[in-house]
């Protein structure tokens, strides 16, 4: 599976690469901007991402606007929400309005930090990304 | 969030134990209940599926099948009392589930024999049912296309804030706070502190601690208390405030602090004036060097991309609005204080003050009372017995202290009266009475007391019995004062004693030993008194008395 990360913290990265990398091939970038290219580059050159994975505090952009801009580039380009990338927040914001404005704005799945690895990996098998 | 799942979420299973428990002597639930039973069990498992706890959901779900089949074929043959069992099942193992989950661990617990009790009972109604032949739409399972994964709380980990003062005579205070920190090195799992470069040496940096405190951000397992202890041995120091917080609120740095705007009440204008411009020359005072904030990092602060908030939404942020729940802690804290300035100042002012306070930490005994209510339907289910149960006076407030000590000695009031107070069905016949016993709790206030009162219309307590069990104990050394001479109230106090026992034969309910002595011990802790009154033949009152604050 392609996997797309978007984290500015050194740290937090390098954790999160080593632990999604068991689950298939991560890219990294360092903002919500560069997520999305990357995201619509991968579209162009179809091969697109199984999983985006994004932090919200960020420079540049936020995690926020990433995940609307994505699931944007879906809607313009005709790709309806079944079919659509699924999009963990992994985030140390854990309020029920920022998980609520991140359903809305069409994550997938919303993990608070620190990561619980047992039950990512278990949401991951509900999404049917892993078995 | 996953608190506000958990509150929601026992709110609900409260109200889904009440309504069911009003009910449990009707012969059938009615139609408003089924629905409003299906409406929260539809909502709990709505909820505990985007939450990814798999086991609540799906004992949630095949209740909530029960309900669905009773909403849409209306069958005739339904076992009530067995049905209300089940449904207190459920709501038992969704607060066990619950309850691990608020202590942070893990949801863990097995709901697969409860499931196939429900199946059974579903199964069973269906095939009684049969013969119309009616056909239902199934009651399917849709999984939710949202997650949320609540964060790794490792149940040790603590993060605080940790605000210290020295005293103006103080040399060195950053020397003082570098002491802080190292006392604090071996016991942090992660740190932060303000000012950073303590050890620099910079005028202004010691300034700034003088004005505003050395400020510490701890990641520990260590209660405050320890955290304290360790800082706390230098004499310098002129205060100390531990305040935990959490890992949100500890990630975001010290950014909300450096951040405050202070509003100088004191100085005049032209003072304020005269002030901000000296201040523009460098290096005058300590400009704290704090990483910028990045336009769209705090977007979370918007209400975001235009969105209509839901009109779920507006209600749950109206009732918000009229509440606040505040950490007991820093009531405690705030109790602490104004005892202490009542103590040295009695004035009118400082008593209205403290009484205002503690009008703050009154809960009222509903929520205690209707555990009761469970308790009395699940033994005089298992003992045979037919028992009523009353409440009066349920929403009578009372210390929250109180509230949360009271129940184990209630519980165990409940229990005696329903178990040794209250007749068998064909005792209360043969006695004259009518076959179902009633339990009756009821509470209120007096002048300056509140008072629980537990009575039961049961045999009573036989003083003759009392007297004699007490003198083969050895719990009366006079052996020729005639039984007359000992009033009620010494006699029915008695039971209180340690070690002394009535009961012929141990039931699983009472009677082992732990008995009103411990009861008696847990109401005295509370501050409060209690009180036996009994007619033989009639029944018993339990009086427990608290002084109302």
């Amino acid at each position: 599976m392609r996997i797309l990360l978007a984290e500015d913290d050194f740290v937090t990265r390098k954790f999160m690469m080593n632990f999604l990398a068991k689950y298939g091939d991560c890219d990294v970038t360092v903002d919500g901007m560069e997520a999305i290219d990357a995201f619509m580059m991968a579209l162009e050159e179809d091969e697109p991402y199984d999983l985006v994975v994004l932090d919200i505090m960020m420079p540049v952009m936020d995690g926020y606007q990433a995940l609307s801009g994505i699931r944007n580039i879906e809607k313009e380009r005709g790709i309806d929400k079944e079919h659509g990338v699924k999009i963990i927040m992994a985030t140390a914001l854990n309020d029920e309005k920022n998980v609520k404005m991140a359903f809305d704005l069409g994550c997938t799945v919303y993990s608070g930090k620190p990561i619980d690895q047992d039950r990512f990996e278990q949401g991951l098998k509900k999404l049917g990304l892993i078995k | 969030m996953l608190d506000m799942y958990l509150f929601e979420n026992s709110q609900l299973l409260e109200q889904l134990q009440d309504r069911v428990l009003k009910l449990k002597d009707a012969e059938s639930f009615d139609d408003d209940s089924i629905n409003e039973i299906f409406r929260a069990i539809h909502t709990i498992k709505g909820s505990s599926g985007v939450m990814m706890f798999d086991e609540i959901t799906a004992v949630a779900h095949k209740l909530e099948d029960v309900f669905y089949y009773l909403r849409e074929s209306k069958p005739t043959n339904v076992p009530h009392l067995e049905l209300v069992e089940l449904v207190l099942g459920v709501t038992d193992f969704i607060s066990g589930e619950m309850d691990k989950l608020s202590e942070g661990a893990a949801a863990d617990g097995d709901a697969h024999e409860l499931i196939g009790k429900i199946d059974d009972y579903l199964r069973k109604i269906k095939e009684s049912e049969n013969e119309a032949g009616k056909v239902i739409a199934d009651n399917v399972y849709e999984e939710p296309t949202q997650f949320y994964i609540a964060p790794l709380a490792s149940s040790f980990t603590h993060y605080y804030k940790v605000y210290i003062t020295y005293k103006d005579s103080t040399e060195h205070v950053n020397i003082r706070a570098f002491k802080a920190v190292r006392a604090l090195k071996d016991v942090a799992e992660d740190m932060l502190y303000y000012p950073e470069d303590i050890l620099s040496g910079k005028e202004a940096v010691t300034e700034d601690i003088r004005e505003n405190g050395f400020k510490i951000l701890i990641q520990t397992d260590k209660a405050e208390d320890e955290l304290k202890k360790l800082i706390g041995t230098d004499t310098d120091i002129q205060n100390i405030d531990v305040y935990e917080c959490n890992y949100a609120e500890f990630n975001l740095g010290f950014v909300s602090d450096t951040s405050q705007i202070l509003i100088d009440l004191d100085s005049s204008v032209e003072e304020i004036i005269e002030r901000s411009g000296k201040q523009e020359t460098p290096g005058a005072k300590y400009v704290p060097e704090v990483e910028n904030i990045v336009p769209g990092d705090f977007v979370v602060k918007e209400k975001g991309h235009g969105k209509v908030t839901l009109a779920r939404d507006r209600k749950s942020e109206a009732r918000r609005s009229s509440y606040i729940s505040v950490e007991v802690s820093k009531l405690d804290r705030l109790m602490e204080l104004i005892d202490k300035l009542v103590a040295k100042d009695e004035s009118e002012e400082a008593l209205e003050l403290q009484r205002a306070v503690k009008a703050m930490r009154v809960v009222p005994l509903t929520s205690t009372f209707q555990k009761m209510n469970r308790i009395v339907f699940d033994i005089s289910r298992k003992l045979g017995k037919d028992v009523g149960f009353e409440m009066i006076g349920d929403t009578t407030e009372i210390d929250k202290n109180i509230v949360e000590h009271i129940s184990d000695p209630l519980m165990h009031i409940v229990r005696n009266a329903v178990d040794h107070g209250i007749e068998t069905p064909a005792e209360r016949k043969m006695a004259g009475k009518t076959e179902r016993g009633k339990i009756t709790l009821s509470a209120g206030a007096d002048s300056g007391e509140v008072w629980i009162k537990v009575s039961d219309n049961g045999r009573g307590l036989d003083r003759n019995v009392i007297l004699a069990r007490a003198r083969e104990q050895g719990f009366i050394d006079d052996p020729v004062k005639p039984d007359d001479a000992y009033n009620d109230k010494e006699v029915f106090g008695l039971i209180t004693r340690p070690g002394f026992s009535t009961s012929e034969n141990v039931t699983e309910y009472s009677g082992r030993g732990v008995g009103m002595d411990v009861v008696m011990q847990n109401i005295g802790d509370l501050g409060g008194t209690l009180e036996i009154e009994s007619t033989k033949g009639f029944g018993t009152v339990f009086t427990m008395k608290f002084k109302k604050l």
